[in-house]
């Protein structure tokens, strides 16, 4: 089929960018969303221009390297899809597809598609992590784990961090995503002492990263390709106004 | 076990009241709960003011217990001035912060599911707050720039005054439906603030919410309504 893709071209993050047009006579609808975009840089790279930046890694919708808006959807208008694993064959012939990077002030734009999401990781190591004894193994099912509590958290843990509902949110907000990292903690009993200090830090760090607020508008569930809801934030707002009100000051030399 | 450092504790030093106004979902929660408070106002207001429809005996009578209750009257005007002015300031600060958040606008809009009140809110709050400084100049103190024939304990004849001028009834029709848009979705968005989201009760609180604002605009506006169509008069 014949597509007509308009790209985001960008230079380095103080370019100023534009749309640059691209036809494409002939995409085999079996192709992925990438390697139709591998395709077209083969073609660039052969007439000596610039090939288009993004980012891509594992392909197969886990590592959440990929992502980016096509025609006013974060990775593109299938749901529960990464861009990695869009199929050209949810196109039509004679479309015509505007490539956008995700857009946030907490993401700068490296080149053309690819933007720079450290900020999700900063969020991670302010408290994306629980605090356990090491030494010899345990036994397997020592600790006790409901299974509804362990469903729900396998959902939250399901996010691949590709940034998708920060780019979908009108506010730029990543509580969708901080919500998932806590909830995926929160929920089990390891994650349950550090509980109410992860949701404070993580939330803290979220705001100094320059993310907007969650005004409950729902554009980040359904750009999700993880299908994460809602109900995580909740618990996210739920655990920081808890812990906001019981933290305490760690005595002198006190462990973490 | 790993040693505790500054990343893995909460800000010390600071106050905890000031790193919580300084987040956004403090700032939702206080924004949910001040919003509370004032629904609450809008609902008492309303029931009080439906007394117009019972003639100018009663609604003056009213207005004098009111003005006469001091003890009443303002423990309610403190509190309410204190929660609006914490609703607005936090209300304004989250749209400011949440357009920084994306300083370069995407040049293909996105599709979303935002419904218009949710869209709207800043509007709606600011449309609200400019209605409420005219509504006390116009009603309550009766400033002369804005009711020129305002009779101080004359509620009821300055009420219908004021709704024989055609401008005034735009205006305050188009302040109570802004403030049912505000409603539909506050008192939706305003349980995830508080932390509470649910797979049975969100999508009946959503309904609810989105009633709740259509009744709260028909009730008001039949005040006005009323004075046009002549069912309140002098
Ligand atoms: C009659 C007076 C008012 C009532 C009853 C009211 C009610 C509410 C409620 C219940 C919420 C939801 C809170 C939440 O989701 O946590 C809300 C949000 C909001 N209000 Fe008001 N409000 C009023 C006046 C105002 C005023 C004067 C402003 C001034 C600018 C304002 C601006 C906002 C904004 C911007 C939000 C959204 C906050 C966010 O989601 O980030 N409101 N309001
Ligand atoms: S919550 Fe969903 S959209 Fe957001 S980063 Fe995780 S997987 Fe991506
Ligand atoms: S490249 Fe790994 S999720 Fe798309």
């Amino acid at each position: 089929m014949r597509l007509t893709l308009e790209i985001w071209r960008q230079k380095d993050a103080q370019d100023a960018g534009r749309f640059a047009r691209y036809d494409l006579p002939e995409v085999s609808e079996h192709m992925s969303f990438l390697e139709m975009l591998d395709v077209l840089n083969q073609e660039l790279i052969g007439k000596g221009e610039e090939p288009v930046a993004f980012d891509s890694d594992c392909r197969e919708g886990i590592c959440g390297m990929c992502g980016f808006v096509v025609n006013g959807y974060p990775h593109g208008p299938q749901p529960l899809t990464t861009v990695c694993q869009l199929h050209m064959r949810h196109f039509h012939d004679g479309e015509t597809l505007r490539l956008e990077p995700f857009r946030a002030k907490a993401f700068p734009v490296i080149k053309d598609l690819a933007i720079d999401r450290s900020a999700l990781d900063r969020i991670v190591m302010a408290g994306g992590y629980v605090s356990i004894n090491a030494g010899g193994p345990r036994d397997a099912n020592s600790i006790l784990v409901g299974k509804k509590e362990s469903d729900l958290s396998m959902d939250a843990a399901s996010c691949i961090g590709c940034g998708a509902c920060v780019a979908a949110c009108p506010n730029a907000s990543a509580s969708l995503f901080t919500g998932g990292k806590i909830s995926h903690l929160g929920l089990l009993p390891q994650g349950e002492p550090e509980r109410k200090t992860r949701a404070l830090n993580m939330v803290t760090r979220h705001s100094d990263e320059g993310f907007g607020g969650c005004t409950v508008i729902g554009a980040c569930a359904e750009a999700c390709p993880k299908g994460l809801k809602l109900d995580f934030i909740a618990r996210m707002n739920k655990d920081y106004l808890a812990g906001t009100v019981t933290f305490r000051e760690e005595a002198a030399g006190g462990g973490g | 076990m790993s040693v505790a450092t500054a990343s893995t504790a909460a800000p010390v030093k600071v106050s905890r009241l000031a790193v919580f106004w300084q987040s956004q979902v403090g700032k939702k929660f206080v924004s949910a709960v001040t919003g509370v408070l004032l629904f609450t106002f809008v609902v008492g207001h309303l029931l009080g003011n439906m007394q117009a429809f019972q003639g100018a005996e009663k609604f003056n009578a009213y207005a004098h217990f009111l003005q006469n209750a001091k003890a009443i009257v303002w423990p309610t005007r403190i509190i309410m001035l204190a929660a609006l002015i914490l609703h607005a300031t936090a209300g304004i600060q989250l749209w400011l912060r949440s357009r920084e958040a994306r300083p370069q606008p995407y040049r293909v809009p996105l599709a979303n599911p935002a419904t218009p009140s949710s869209k709207t809110m800043i509007w709606t709050g600011l449309l609200t707050l400019g209605f409420l400084v005219f509504h006390l100049l116009d009603l309550t103190l009766g400033a002369a720039f804005v009711h020129s024939g305002f009779v101080a304990g004359e509620a009821y004849q300055n009420l219908v005054a004021t709704f024989r001028n055609f401008g005034k009834v735009i205006f305050y029709s188009a302040s109570i439906v802004g403030i049912g848009f505000h409603l539909s979705h506050g008192l939706y968005s305003l349980w995830q603030s508080l932390g509470f989201r649910h797979p049975l009760w969100t999508p009946t609180i959503m309904k609810v919410a989105l009633l709740v604002g259509v009744f709260l605009s028909i009730a008001y506006l039949t005040i006005p309504a009323g004075v046009v169509t002549g069912l309140i008069r002098l």
